[in-house]
């Protein structure tokens, strides 16, 4: 979180991390279509052939005013590939509050629970606390995992928000988007 | 008892290479003070300005109206650049914790150690018995009004 005092902005960061094909993205892709023109920039993504993220995805959003100043809030996915391990950690450098967006596929618990990991011991080395929102993204599979064998796996103390979704449909993308910024900026959840 | 509080002010101070660290309250006046005044940190407030000097009041107060948090929901961190430094501050009702830092690539290890300076001494003993009595902090009522003005027209349609 930063000020530019002659701007009177705080300026905000916030990134979706999860495994490859989660559907991080496809949140960034559709909450570009869901913000007024007005209040974003257009969708930054450096990608490899076949759509998947090479480095990352950014999509800047202004909100309205509070308390005097003016919120930017730096939108950013991290690319979900084992290979990208050190890409995660830059992208996640600085950011205030993390949108972890897990796949409800049963193949793909492994991957959920591998990455959720790998991005507490990132923070933890960069000594950043902040706060984390779980996406329990493609809920209109057929063969979908119950959300609770999910997030037991991932958080069995039942420490983090869950919020679920189906991205792809435009479903939970502006819920989660919403609720990691209140989290940020009040320290609530609701 | 302040002088133990001191102490572990200047120790912080020190292993950061910080020029300033302060202890304030909400309304931002000082309660504890710690550092010499190189030119750098000098500059650092001329940079600041007195617009700066009154943003800075008006975010630490917002931090604390429903902003900031109190010690059960995490801390508020925010950094301000100016040049040639970084302001860090550590929000945590009813106080703040403020260290002027010139080396930027100390930022991680401030962090961390504003926060253990946090939780290290119980802070509360420099308020006022008045000031104490009022802790623990109201919770500010207006949430709902904060997240309609947020996102007011951030929707299309
Ligand atoms: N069934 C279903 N598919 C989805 C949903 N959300 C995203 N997808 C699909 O999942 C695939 C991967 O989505 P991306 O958004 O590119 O995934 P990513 O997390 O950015 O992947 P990497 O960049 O490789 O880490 C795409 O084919 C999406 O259409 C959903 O809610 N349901
Ligand atoms: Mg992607």
């Amino acid at each position: 979180m930063r000020i530019a005092w002659d701007r009177r902005e705080l300026l905000l960061k916030v990134v979706y991390y999860g495994p490859p094909r989660a559907g991080k993205t496809t949140n960034l892709e559709q909450l570009q279509q869901m913000i007024a023109p007005e209040h974003r920039s257009d969708l930054i993504s450096l990608n490899t052939y076949g759509d998947r993220t090479l480095f990352f995805d950014l999509l800047q959003v202004s909100l309205s005013q509070v308390g005097g100043l003016t919120p930017r809030v730096s939108v950013y996915t991290v690319p979900g590939q084992p290979r990208y391990r050190r890409v995660r950690e830059i992208v996640l450098r600085g950011a205030d509050g993390v949108i972890y967006v897990a796949d409800s596929a049963p193949e793909r618990l492994g991957e959920n629970v591998r990455l959720w990991h790998q991005m507490h011991q990132q923070l933890r080395r960069m000594h950043q606390e902040v706060p984390i929102l779980i996406q329990v993204n493609k809920r209109d599979l057929p063969n979908a995992l119950p959300t609770s064998s999910i997030t037991r796996a991932l958080d069995p103390h039942g420490r983090y928000p869950v919020v679920e979704a189906q991205a792809k449909h435009g479903i939970g993308v502006k819920e989660s988007f919403m609720q990691i910024l209140m989290m940020i900026l009040t320290g609530e959840t609701v | 008892m302040k002088g133990e509080a001191y102490t572990l002010l200047q120790e912080t101070r020190q292993e950061l290479g910080a020029s300033v660290i302060l202890i304030a309250n909400e309304a931002g006046q000082a309660l504890l003070y710690e550092g010499i005044e190189p030119p750098q940190t000098m500059d650092l407030l001329a940079a600041l300005g007195a617009a700066g000097l009154s943003a800075l009041q008006e975010i630490i107060t917002a931090s604390f109206k429903g902003w900031g948090r109190n010690a059960h929901q995490g801390d508020q961190i925010l950094m301000l650049e100016v040049d040639p430094g970084i302001i860090l501050i550590l929000a945590r009702a009813p106080f703040i914790f403020l260290v002027i830092l010139t080396d930027k690539t100390r930022l991680g290890l401030a962090r961390l150690l504003l926060r253990r300076l946090a939780n290290q001494y119980p802070w509360e003993r420099l308020l006022t018995t008045a000031q104490r009595h009022e802790l623990p902090l109201r919770k500010d009522k207006s949430m709902s009004e904060t997240r309609k003005q947020l996102f007011r027209d951030l929707w299309a349609r």
